[in-house]
Order: structure tokens, then sequence, then C-alpha cells
């Protein structure tokens, strides 16, 4: 492996279960096993993508990685430390470090606030700068996402959503981040607007050498930004590998599933491919199937496929997934 | 357009990319208090509201300035007049001129409505937001203690401070400030607690933010709207107590006067002077249903729906 | 009008009178379906094509209004027509389906009760009858043991298992135009296939016409034989899906097809945007709408709007790239037939 590339994040058996409470005297709780000892580890400079339909586990893995969650078990080692266990105090210089960039360009902005305050913000917090240096740093930071310095006076309501994510990309550059999470940042972009943010986004890598946790269900734009794809089905990570690999010889049924349900944008592949039709819907992560997870829609199914789990297996070089038929 | 018109060469001439602005906004920058100062505007009954409180704090201000006769002023051969031209609203059963004493009594009733709820506005705000932001058992503690105060009758309470202090306004202002910040205290605690999910806050988690900037920076403006409305309902009923305490005695004493007081006083003689109940009970209703108004239309202005 | 078309929409205008000022959210739109027809309006959010599907149904919400043009459907204006007739109209003869399954579905009534409730207002029928279809409708959109699922509340329904409800609804008056306006939008890749699966074969089997309204290309590709492009309240370009796909005249159907990544080739493609933000349809370019965003804008397209040029029978394109005298642009939109 090359030494430049070394790990920069490594998760190992992270779990995040939620408290369902049922009744006044908590007796019962019932947990939403949301994410479910996963372990993967990502390479400085790198894009690690991370697949899935919603309720998968894939967004609050991403926020339990920058610790908006406390986790339930497992480890974050950023950087050689263990983040997981840290408190807010001991997490301070870490926040400079992780930054986020989230879905919905319409809930992430304060409207009450100027796009400059919202920007400007990380410097009065890590007092990094004020005054007319905080200002210049805004001013540049604006047009690094190809806006115009005299945005800053103006409130998010004015702008459109594609203008807003890039708002919210440079409010993450303001303390200089080397580990971005992008948590489904162009989900909510018409398709003309979501290849400016991805290309933005790749450009951002290669000047400021950044690495990047890109999270979406869009499998066409998680394999063009990422060098690594990571395919998580109901709080487990089912196949991860190189994206080239992965796409060309998907391993995991669901990983094959997934792919041949991508609308694709050619009416001439439409009429003659023929798409692998999942039955049913995902079942709830509070009483999830035993054993393989994917089993009651998987059309492989066997018997031992309910009665124990499925390890990862290494496939090719660093093409791991968690299927019996391999 | 005419398929017939002229084209001239240059008009095929493509634009140079480079000198275009392609992020121009064209909507002119407006702020969100702009915004809802505007859409408040539209609505007539709102602002007829409004103006009303204006004259009203106006008057209570500055219209005893104005008057020959002061709120003390007694004048016994001249009791219970009827409305004249130098007694507009007659005078009182000691020969006091009610004009001036209703007008003294706005400035009582309106000091305690706007200090209790100046009082309500910060413990609600401070006390709903800690509980709302943590969430879990303290909201849980913080919230059933809320619900034992909500369980004390207010009449009772008022009483008991009566006792331990003096009756007057210092009473009723504890009274009212100390009980009625339960409902702000619930309403900004289920704002809080509905918007701090929002992807903005976390953002500011993830900058690092402090509890007290995520707060007052993020959680609180956002729910201004609400706290506002709730605020602004709240005085009339505040103004509605302070009457109801001094209409039963144990409100500000003689010589000083309140609408509360000065129903209270008319009342013996309801059936030879109606007017020195009528009076008084009119400053109250108008003043009620200024507040009342002008809540519902900030109400509709705040609404973040009707936001484009 | 044409007795072939069962929808003829002639130079619709529709604005919202918003408080800020008059918002132009259709400019002059036309177009045909005809029966038993799928077309598809692809556009981003602000081109219009919810509002057009909004005005079809005559379910614009105060301030908006339709302020000129017409819509004939079955060669009769509705423009005009009052709510009453409207409301015989709606879920009978035109039948929608909306993006969101969660909101669109009443809570409080069973499944079977909102379908029942459709079919009995529409049709005359006992309701043995209204319950056998019911579970007849059910059955034909794929929903397992109907019979029983009839009885459940929307919460009991998964977000798939909703949306087919919708259009289990949607069909049981046998509508003889259907909209479905973003219908998968809402819903994870998996079940939006089983969705679109089951949209292509309802329209082999019960012939009724479709507009589809999405802004993913590759989701009308799949079931519609024509597409109309929107933006900026305008239609930019309208033609078949061979066309439109492999033969896009308009910069802006080009620009989309180029921003879409495709996983059919490989990485080394760039993913080209289409720069800048739509027009704000409150102040609309006096020009062509797209012309602050094309990559070959003249001078002419900043001052005056293009005419539609017919390249070929079935399709159109406003854009001033086609006239004789412009200068001739090769684009190379990545979609080429027969490519895999």
């Amino acid at each position: 492996m090359n030494k430049s590339k070394d790990v920069l994040l490594e998760v190992r058996n992270l779990k995040k279960y939620f408290a369902m409470k049922k009744g006044f005297f908590g007796g019962n709780t019932q947990y939403v096993k949301a994410v479910d000892d996963v372990s993967f580890y990502i390479k400085r400079g790198e894009t690690l993508g991370l697949v899935g339909e919603s309720g998968c586990g894939k967004s609050t893995t991403g926020r339990t990685l920058i610790r908006l969650y406390r986790p339930t078990d497992g480890e974050i080692i950023y950087g050689g430390k263990d983040i997981s266990k840290m408190d807010d105090k001991e997490l301070i210089p870490y926040r400079k470090k992780i930054q986020m960039i989230f879905q919905d360009p319409y809930a992430s902005l304060n409207t009450r606030m100027t796009i400059g305050d919202i920007i400007g913000e990380a410097l009065d917090i890590h007092k990094i700068a004020t005054g007319k240096e905080k200002t210049e740093i805004v001013h540049d930071l604006l047009s690094r996402v190809g806006l115009s310095p005299d945005h800053a006076i103006r409130y998010p309501h004015e702008f459109s959503g594609g203008q807003r994510q890039r708002i919210g990309i440079a409010r993450a550059l303001a303390v200089k981040p080397e580990f971005i999470i992008c948590d489904e940042p162009i989900s909510a972009l018409d398709v003309s607007i979501q290849a400016q943010v991805v290309n933005m986004l790749s450009d951002l890598q290669q000047e400021l050498g950044l690495t990047y946790l890109f999270i979406a269900h869009d499998l066409s734009m998680v394999r063009y930004i990422s060098d690594r794809v990571g395919v998580m089905y109901l709080g487990k990570i089912v196949e991860i590998g190189e994206s080239e690999e992965l796409y060309e010889h998907p391993a995991h049924p669901y990983t094959q599933a997934l792919l041949s349900a991508i609308p694709v944008p050619d009416p001439d592949i439409v009429k003659n491919r023929k798409r692998i039709l999942l039955e049913g819907d995902v079942p709830s992560p509070i009483n999830p199937p035993s054993g393989c997870r994917f089993r009651t829609r998987c059309m492989h199914a066997m018997p031992k496929c309910a009665e124990i789990e499925p390890v990862m297996k290494e496939i090719s070089s660093g093409h791991y997934a968690a299927c019996y038929l391999l | 357009m005419t398929q017939n018109e002229k084209f001239t060469q240059e008009m095929w001439i493509p634009i140079n990319q480079n000198d275009r602005h392609k992020e121009k906004i064209v909507r002119p920058s407006m702020t969100y208090w702009q915004d809802v100062w505007r859409r408040l505007k539209k609505n007539p009954l709102a602002m007829i509201g409004l103006i009303m409180i204006i004259i009203v704090f106006l008057l209570a201000v500055f219209g005893p300035f104005f008057s020959a006769y002061t709120y003390s002023d007694q004048d016994l051969m001249r009791s219970s007049e009827g409305p004249s031209a130098q007694h507009w609203f007659g005078t009182d059963g000691h020969g006091r001129d009610l004009f001036v004493r209703v007008l003294y009594g706005a400035r009582i009733s309106l000091t305690v409505a706007v200090v209790a709820s100046v009082v309500n506005f910060f413990i609600g705000i401070f006390y709903g937001g800690i509980s709302g932001y943590m969430g879990g058992k303290t909201d849980n503690i913080m919230m059933r203690i809320v619900d034992i105060i909500s369980t004390i009758p207010l009449v009772l309470y008022a009483i008991i401070l009566m006792v331990v202090f003096k009756p007057g306004l210092t009473s009723i202002i504890l009274a009212i400030g100390t009980i009625y910040w339960v409902r702000m205290a619930r309403i900004v605690r289920g704002q809080v607690l509905s918007l701090k999910e929002q992807e903005y806050v976390l953002a500011a988690k993830t900058l690092g933010a402090s509890t007290s900037r995520i707060l007052f920076r993020h959680l609180i403006p956002n729910a201004m709207g609400p706290i506002i409305v709730t605020m602004t309902m709240m005085i009339p009923s505040a103004i509605f107590t302070e009457s109801f305490l001094s209409f039963i005695g144990l409100g500000v004493s003689a010589p000083m006067s309140s609408w509360g007081s000065l129903a209270s006083d008319a009342l013996g003689g309801l059936r030879s002077y109606p007017y020195q109940l009528l009076f008084p009970a009119l400053a109250i209703c108008v003043t009620m249903i200024a507040f009342n108004f002008l809540g519902d239309g900030l109400r509709d202005a705040l609404d973040p729906r009707l936001r484009k | 009008m044409n007795k072939e078309n069962i929808l003829e929409v002639k130079n619709l205008r529709t604005s919202f009178f918003t408080h800020v000022g008059e918002v132009k959210a259709i400019r002059g739109v036309s177009f045909n379906l005809k029966k038993g027809e799928a077309i598809g309006i692809v556009g981003e959010s602000g081109s219009g094509k919810s509002v057009t599907s909004m005005s079809i149904m005559k379910l614009l919400q105060h301030p908006g209004k339709i302020i000129g043009g017409d819509i004939l459907f079955k060669e009769k204006s509705i423009v005009n027509t009052s709510e009453k007739e409207m409301q015989s109209i709606r879920g009978n003869e035109i039948a929608m389906i909306f993006q969101d399954p969660m909101t669109s579905l009443n809570p409080v009534y069973t499944i079977g009760n909102q379908i029942k409730e459709a079919i009995t207002r529409h049709q005359n029928v006992n309701r043995e009858e209204a319950k056998n279809k019911a579970i007849e409708m059910l059955k034909i959109v794929g929903i397992p043991s109907p019979s029983d699922r009839i009885n459940q509340y929307p919460h009991e329904f998964s977000g798939g298992m909703r949306q087919r409800a919708m259009i289990a609804m949607a069909l049981s008056c046998e509508p003889s135009l259907l909209i479905a306006d973003e219908p998968t939008t809402a819903l994870d890749v998996t079940i939006q296939a089983q969705i679109l699966e089951l949209m292509k074969k309802l329209k082999k089997e019960i012939n009724t016409s479709i507009i589809m309204i999405t802004h993913d290309l590759g989701v009308v590709a799949d079931v519609c034989s024509r597409i109309i492009v929107m933006y900026g309240g305008l239609i930019m370009e309208e033609g078949t899906t061979e066309e439109i796909f492999y033969n896009p005249k308009h910069p802006y159907t080009m620009g989309l097809l180029k921003s879409i990544p495709r996983l059919d080739l490989g990485e080394n493609q760039r993913l080209v945007p289409i720069e800048g933000s739509p027009p704000d349809l409150l102040k609309p370019p006096i020009g062509c709408p797209f012309a602050a965003r094309c990559p070959y804008a003249m001078k002419i397209c900043e001052k005056n709007q293009p005419p539609y040029f017919e390249t070929d029978k079935n399709h159109r394109s406003m854009c001033w790239l086609l006239h004789e005298d412009a200068p001739k642009v090769e684009v190379d939109t990545c979609v080429k037939r027969g490519k895999i």
C-alpha cells in the first residue's frame, strides 16, 4: 500500500442503537438498531461512498462518526486516536478537522442569519479571525464556491437550492478541515445542479487534499465521485470495495439488485435490459430478520441464511462481501 | 417576435461566457422582520389593533400631564357628576375626575401587564429553552415542575402573596410574573424540541458551537415567532387578571386606581351612575380587543408556511 | 381538434399573484396527448411542470390562476368549467398520483374505504360491487392478500405499498387520463423500480393516457414514448423519446443529458454541469429563459424569445441555434444509440 495513502479514519464494530420508550416506567425498551456492527476505513485523500436505501443507517453512521451521536459501542479511530468516547471539550480540536455537509439545503442554513454570519460562525467559535480579517476570509470562501462577496449580506431564502448547498460547503471549509462527511449533499437538488456541486466537491478535494465520506442513495453519482464504495443494508455493510470493481462485478445479491434498479437515461438500454426486481420492502430495524438481514427479499435465500449471519469475505483484492453464495 | 424581422449579422455573435453574472439575484434583499412587517401591514385588523395599542399607551403615559386634574384631587361638591365638557368621563363618588383616573388606571394596568409579560418572556425562554434542548430526564423533571406550578390557582396564590407582602402593585406583578411563565416555557420547549433536530443546528454542533450559542443564536431566534404571538396574547390576559384581582379588592389601594378597582368602585352606584362602570370597562375591552387583533395578525404574519 | 387527441393544451399561461408580484409560472405552453399515449414532462423545480398538471386538474391553489390559453379535454374546454363539473371529471375521467404517498392518503380511513369511496362517488355500483372492485384493483397493482389488506389503515402500509394503493385508487374508475406527478421521487431505488415496472404493465393492460411529470430523465426513458422538456415556464423541446435522447436539439436538453452520471460509461467521464441557477419567474427573462446559462448563447437569445423550429415531424425545439443564420454547433451528449 502506498505510504502517502495512509489510513485517516478507521471504524471498528460501530454500533448505534436508539432507544424507543415503551411505557412510563421504561420497561421493555425496544431498540432501533440503526447501525449494527459496522467496520471500515478511509485512507487520506480518498473518497469512500456509502450507499443504501432509506433507513439502512448510512446517515446515522455519518452522524456518529462526527459525534453528533454517542456510539452505543465500537471505536472510531481518527488519526490514531479513538474519538468514540470523547466528551464535548475533548472533541473541540476534532471539530476543526472533521466537517459535514448536510442534505437539505433549505433546512441546513439558519434563516435568521446572513450568509456572512453563517460562514463566519466557525471563525467566531474557534476564534480564528475577527473584524476585517474575518470578512476577508468569508469573501474568499464565497468566491471559492462560485458566489460573489456581495452575497454575504443576503439571507438564505434569497438563494436557490444549489447556491445554498454551496454556502453549506463554504461553511464547512471555513475551519480548514481535512475530512468532510457529505450526507446526501445532492439528493435534494435538481439534476442540472447536482453535477455543479459534485464537480465542486471533487475540485476542492484536489486543491485542498480533502478526504470524503460521501453518503448517498444515488448509486450513479456515488460511483462518479468515489474511489471505494460500501453498500449498506439494515444497519450493516453487505459489500465494500473499489468502485470500479464493485460496479463491474457486484457480488452481493443486494448490490446487484440496487444496480439494476437505477433508471438509465437511455431508451435503448432500458428496453433491452432485465431488471432484478426485489420483492417487498426493507424490514423494520427494530426486529431485523435473523441470520442474513437481506434474506427476506433475496431471491437466492437458503435455509442457512436464516440461521447464521454470513461474515465478510474477501472476493478479490480489497473487495469484501457478506453472502453464502460466495 | 416575428419571423419576418430582419436579422443582423451581429445578433448571432456568441456572448462572452466570462462576463455574465450567472448567479445574479434579481429579488430585493429583505430580512425576516421586514418581511413580517410588510405582511402585518396588509392586515387591517392587526393594524387597527396596533394603532389602538399605541394610542392607549400614549394616553396612559402623557394623558395625565395635559389634564387640569390629578388622579387624587377630590372635589366633593361635584361628586358623581355625569360626563361634561369639564369632566369628559364625569366624576366619581369623591368628585375625582374619572377621565384622569381611567388614564391613570391604564398606567397601572399596562405596567402590570408589560412587566409581567417581560418577566414571563425571560423566565419562559430560559426555562423552556433549557428543558427542550437538554431533553431526556432533565426535560422530564423540569416539565413536571411546570405541571405542578400550573395547578396552583392564581387567586389563592395572589391572596397568599398579599398576606405575606402588602397588597399592591408589587404583589400583583409578582403573582402574575411567577405563575404565567409556565405557558411561555411550554411554548418555547415545544419549539426548541422541534427545531433542535434541524440541520442548521446539527451544523452548528459539528462546528463546535457551545450550548448557549446554539440556544441563543440558533434556536431562540427561530422560535421567536410563536414566542412573540404568545406574549402578545399574554398581555391582555395579564390585564384581565390584574383587573380581576383589583376588582375583588386584592389590587392597588386608593387613591391609586386601576381599571379593575375603578370598575369595583362603580359597582355600588351602578343604577344611578352607570357611566362610572362603563368607561373603565370600555377601556379594558378596547385594550383586550386591540391586543387580540394584533396577536392574530402577528400569528399570520409570522407563520413560516406563508413565507415564499 | 384532432379526434385522436384526448387532451390539447393551447398556449396555457398560469401565474401566481404573490405579495411580491406576479410569478409567471407557465408562460404559453401547448401540447397534445393522444389516446393511450404516455408522455413525460421533464424539468427542474420551478420549470412549471407541476403547475401544468395542476392547471389541467384545475387544482391550483390561491394565489395561482390560469390567465390565458385553453385546455381541451375530450374536445371540451375545461378552463371555464365550474368546480362542480370538475369534481365529476376529477378522479373519474382524469386521475392523479402525487409525489408523497405518505401524505396523499387519509390516515383515518382504511385503504379499502378510500378506494371504495372513489368508486362509489363516480360509478353507480352497490357496496358489495365496490368492495370487489377495490380488491381487484389492489390485486392488479400487486398488493399481496388484498382482501385482508383492504381493511388496513395507511400507516400499516409501507411507502411502496402506499404508492401502489394510490395507483389502485387512481385507476379504480378507469380514467382516460392519468397524471403522475413525480410518482417515484419519494421512494427508494428498489421500490422505484417496482413502481415503474407496474406502470409499464398497467400501460399495456389498461389503455390509459399517461402524463408523467418528473425531473429524472431515466424514469421517462423507461415509461414514456414522447418527452416534453420544460424550463422557465416554457416548453424548450418536444419530441419522441428516441429523438430527445439520441438527437437533442436544445442546449438545455443536451446539458441535462451531460450532467447525469452514467454507470455504463465508466469512471473517466467528467460531468458537465449547467452553470448558474434557474431564472426567477417573478422577472422572467425577455429572451430565451435558458440564455443566461447557455454555453452557446448569442446576442439575439437575450433579446428575443426564439420560435419553435421543427427539425422533424415530431420534434420541435425553441432555440435560435436552429435558425439558418446561426453558427453551427456540434455537441457530444455521450448518449449514443446502441452503446452499452
